[in-house]
């Protein structure tokens, strides 16, 4: 057994960590049966914490630092006491969890065996700080010849943890509710509660899936035992409060169906799968919503906000099904889509906070692009807030509709036209960055020997006047700007796409398929084959532009803007189906997933206010997606 | 006297109405929402007075709910899109919910949407309005009148509303007026809060 790190890029490992082998009889083995093999949490500086679950050759406890060097934990031993000769044994770990703030997590078990069972039981916290100091805390202790076996811990979204535990008597019967939990704040352990769950059986390592909702709400699936007095085991979905437990609404199936939670979602609510149903969305209030029809098997979220379902043929994308809470730190089973047991929120578009003060994620942001906080300081610009060698930052936006506020960068080849929407309003300005970025690819294109035309856009009107006012672009045409989905506020929830080219309010700040046809309006006689070449490609720097979804302004009709744009201008478009975010290093040479500050992910990391500065989509460092193509339909 | 000329004046009002009794509605859809919303950023969906101004535009209008819960959105909005077919019509506003305020000026966050943007949808029907004559008891109808077709919004709020710098005086003056700490408290908090929306 061996855990190792790869490389993204070349998939060899960059470190790895070997087990020792067991003595089973009368031979070593290095194999591993159902339920112990080691469990992962990687920490927000790129330390992983490996926890064993039982006495199977791994150390207990390991902690590898992101440059390879190994710390190993020391883990107090179980005992067992047969006719008065005592032996030490390797007890029972949880699944280690790394928190938003840098903690590391993990539940241990000191269980003591004597002649006539379990005389004592007591299970601990294991807390590794971001120094790699620890210390423990009992979490419960038994005397009563019962196991307190160690659960999964989530965040308990207030900076704190809650950590679950089962217990598990050495004779039946099961407790009526064996399913344990207690929020952790500070070091200080809360009264423990139940978890409204039944099961007729228990055993180490199965324990419900729990997600984190908003407003001290959380979200367990697990297995219980009808109360109709038949004693069927069945499958439920509860809401409870996470401080106390008290059950907000509980959702069960029939005996033969099975029920698993796919994510907890912005409306406050969550997605499930109903494995003869379909996939169910239980709103806040626990009011049922039919989604789609039996998949046949229960969708995964992915990291790019895309759904899969697992076939014969690998997995398949398919459409959108749930709201996620892209900024919730728990929002999916495991913490995030990797499963990573680490807290994470899914898009680093969603970080801004109205208030640091209370340590939430408050709200969405306008500002999809998420590597510059309003709040930080941008020393390095120059007066004006803008660097000299940025010219395209000098633009002011056009001073009406049909006008433009372009500059132009000679060249002798190809000619392209770069349009620069607006930077967004207070708590979404992104200042220069857009400016910079467009900058960027100007300088690029002109060292190439091309000649790029840089306009600024603040309306579809604006976009529209630097296309057809510019004569004919024959190279690309590269936007670089706000762009997304709207959701409004419906039950299911609806969804648009759209460039959100204009900071201010109102129908024609933004482009979308309601307004669409006013860019080279063929109706009025414009002719796009006058303003861009046929081998002109449009390519869009913003945030989700390529993301299909059931789009309002299209009638629900499954689409994008960059599919939009494509029909719209005939010509090809690529754009991403990601967040984007802002480096001074180009995507082949950025090493970060995303825009977050990498030791508080609640934040934007810094960037400062100079070239060169590249727009670049989330995603596996060395390995970041590419661009969509979308084609005229 | 004065009742006289209250039923001079509905007689007036109901031939007018007669007159015209299917003529093109005055105001468009995107004219209604963006009345009220402007009538909402300037607090008068904040008090009864305002709220029962406000009731004809709704189809089904409901009565004030007091000020228990403050529904508070963004200073920033705009009608971004609307489109009429036949009786029934649909306007969307860009807009961001930021959270609700309750009785002890206590601020919550609305639930995180996970979307760049957000809005509302407001759909609209054409329904008649209807003129009244009273009998001389003030509560008989004499007669009820089919007037002008009016665009109504379908769906009524449930909560008093406002946008986030009218929220602020409105807690600044719960404050002003409450000798109860915590209330004074919350406010002082819930202020510092509302100041870092837009």
């Amino acid at each position: 057994m061996t855990v190792a790190e790869l490389n993204p890029a070349t998939g060899q490992p960059t470190w790895q960590v070997q087990a020792a082998g067991v003595w089973n009889g009368a031979q070593i083995v290095y194999c591993y049966g159902n339920g112990d093999a080691p469990e992962i949490a990687t920490r927000n500086d790129g330390a992983v914490i490996i926890s064993e679950p039982t006495n199977n050759g791994f150390p207990r406890l390991t902690l590898v630092q992101p440059n390879g060097g190994v710390e190993l934990f020391s883990i107090p031993d179980s005992t067992s006491t047969v006719n008065g000769s005592q032996i030490s044994v390797q007890c029972c770990m949880g699944p280690p969890m790394a928190n938003e703030d840098g903690m590391a997590y993990v539940e241990y078990e000191v269980r003591n065996i004597g002649d006539t069972g379990i005389t004592s039981d007591n299970l601990y916290l294991f807390q590794i700080n971001p120094d790699n100091s620890t210390s423990s805390t009992l979490l419960s202790s038994t005397t009563d010849n019962e196991a307190l076996l160690p659960g999964p811990i989530v965040p308990d979204g207030q900076g704190g943890v809650v950590a679950t535990w089962t217990i598990s008597p050495s004779n039946p019967p099961v407790p009526q509710y064996p399913y344990q939990a207690a929020d952790v704040t500070g070091g200080s352990v809360g009264a423990p509660y139940n978890l409204p769950f039944s099961p007729k059986t228990v055993s180490p390592g199965q324990f419900p899936t729990i997600v984190l909702g908003q407003n001290g709400t959380a979200f367990a699936s697990g297995p219980t035992t009808s109360t109709d007095g038949n004693n069927t085991a069945l499958n439920q979905v509860v809401s409870f409060n996470i401080g106390s437990g008290a059950p907000n609404w509980l959702y069960q199936t029939s005996s033969q169906d099975t029920l698993s939670i796919l994510s907890a979602d912005a409306d406050g609510g969550v997605a499930i799968n109903d494995l003869q149903n379909g996939v169910l969305q239980l709103g806040a209030a626990g009011n049922s919503t039919q989604i789609t029809a039996p998949l046949g098997g229960s969708p995964q979220y992915g990291w790019g906000g895309n759904w899969y379902l697992a076939n014969a043929q690998g997995a398949s994308l398919i459409s959108p099904i749930a709201g996620v809470d892209a900024a919730g730190i728990w929002a999916t089973p495991g913490g995030s889509p990797s499963h990573g047991n680490s807290t994470a929120a899914l898009c680093s578009c969603l970080l801004q906070t109205d208030d640091p003060g209370d340590g939430s994620l408050a709200r969405p942001a306008l500002m999809a692009e998420g590597s510059h906080a309003t709040d930080e300081p941008r020393a390095a610009a120059a007066p004006g807030g803008a660097p000299t060698n940025c010219i395209i930052c000098s633009l002011s936006p056009p001073p009406s509709p049909n006008t433009t506020s372009c500059t132009t960068f000679p060249g002798t080849g190809a000619t392209y036209l770069i349009l620069v929407g607006d930077g967004g309003l207070q708590g979404h300005d992104v200042g220069n960055l857009f400016n910079l970025a467009a900058q960027q690819a100007a300088n690029d294109l002109q060292t190439q020997g091309n000649k790029v035309i840089a306009c600024r856009v603040s309306s579809i009107q604006n976009f529209n006047a630097a296309m057809t006012q510019n004569g004919l672009i024959t190279g690309d045409l590269l936007y670089f700007g706000h762009s997304g989905l709207r959701s409004f506020s419906t039950q299911p929830p609806t969804y648009a796409s759209l460039l959100f080219v204009g900071q201010a309010t109102g129908d024609d700040t933004n482009i979308a398929a309601y307004n669409i046809t006013v860019l080279c309006d063929s109706t009025a006689g414009c002719n796009i084959d006058n303003y861009l070449s046929a081998n002109t490609a449009i390519r869009i720097n913003g945030c989700d532009a390529g993301y299909t979804i059931g789009d309002y302004y299209s009638h629900g009709k499954q689409t994008s803007i960059a599919q939009i744009l494509s029909n719209q201008l005939r010509r090809g478009v690529y754009a991403y189906a990601v967040g984007m975010y802002f480096s001074h290093l180009d995507a082949s040479q950025d090493p970060y997933v995303d825009g977050r500050d990498p030791i508080n992910p609640k934040k934007s990391r810094y960037v400062s206010s100079n070239l060169p500065m590249y727009l670049i989509p989330e995603g596996t460092p060395g390995n970041k997606p590419s661009a969509i193509p979308f084609t005229p339909q | 006297m004065s009742f006289l000329i209250l039923t001079v004046a509905l007689s007036t009002l109901s031939g007018a109405a007669q007159a015209v009794p299917n003529s093109a509605p005055t105001r468009s859809p995107k004219e209604i929402v963006d009345i009220l919303w402007r009538r909402a950023t300037e607090g008068e969906m904040l008090k009864a007075d305002g709220w029962h101004r406000a009731s004809g535009f709704y189809l089904h209008p409901t009565a004030f709910p007091g000020d228990r819960s403050i529904r508070v959105m963004s200073n920033h909005w705009g009608i971004e899109y609307s489109s009429v077919e036949e009786n029934a019509a649909v306007v969307t506003v860009d807009c961001a919910e930021e959270g609700k305020i309750d009785s002890k000026m206590r601020f919550t966050s609305a639930p995180k949407s996970g979307t760049a943007k957000t809005g509302l949808i407001f759909h609209l029907v054409l329904a008649p309005t209807y003129s009244v004559m009273y009998a001389p008891d003030g509560k008989t109808v004499e007669k009820k009148t089919r007037g002008n077709q009016v665009w109504q919004i379908s769906e009524a709020p449930a909560e008093a509303w406002t946008t986030v710098n009218t929220a602020i005086r409105f807690v600044l003056e719960v404050r002003e007026k409450s000798n109860d700490p915590d209330i004074k408290k919350n406010a002082d908090e819930t202020v510092i809060r509302l100041l870092k929306l837009d």
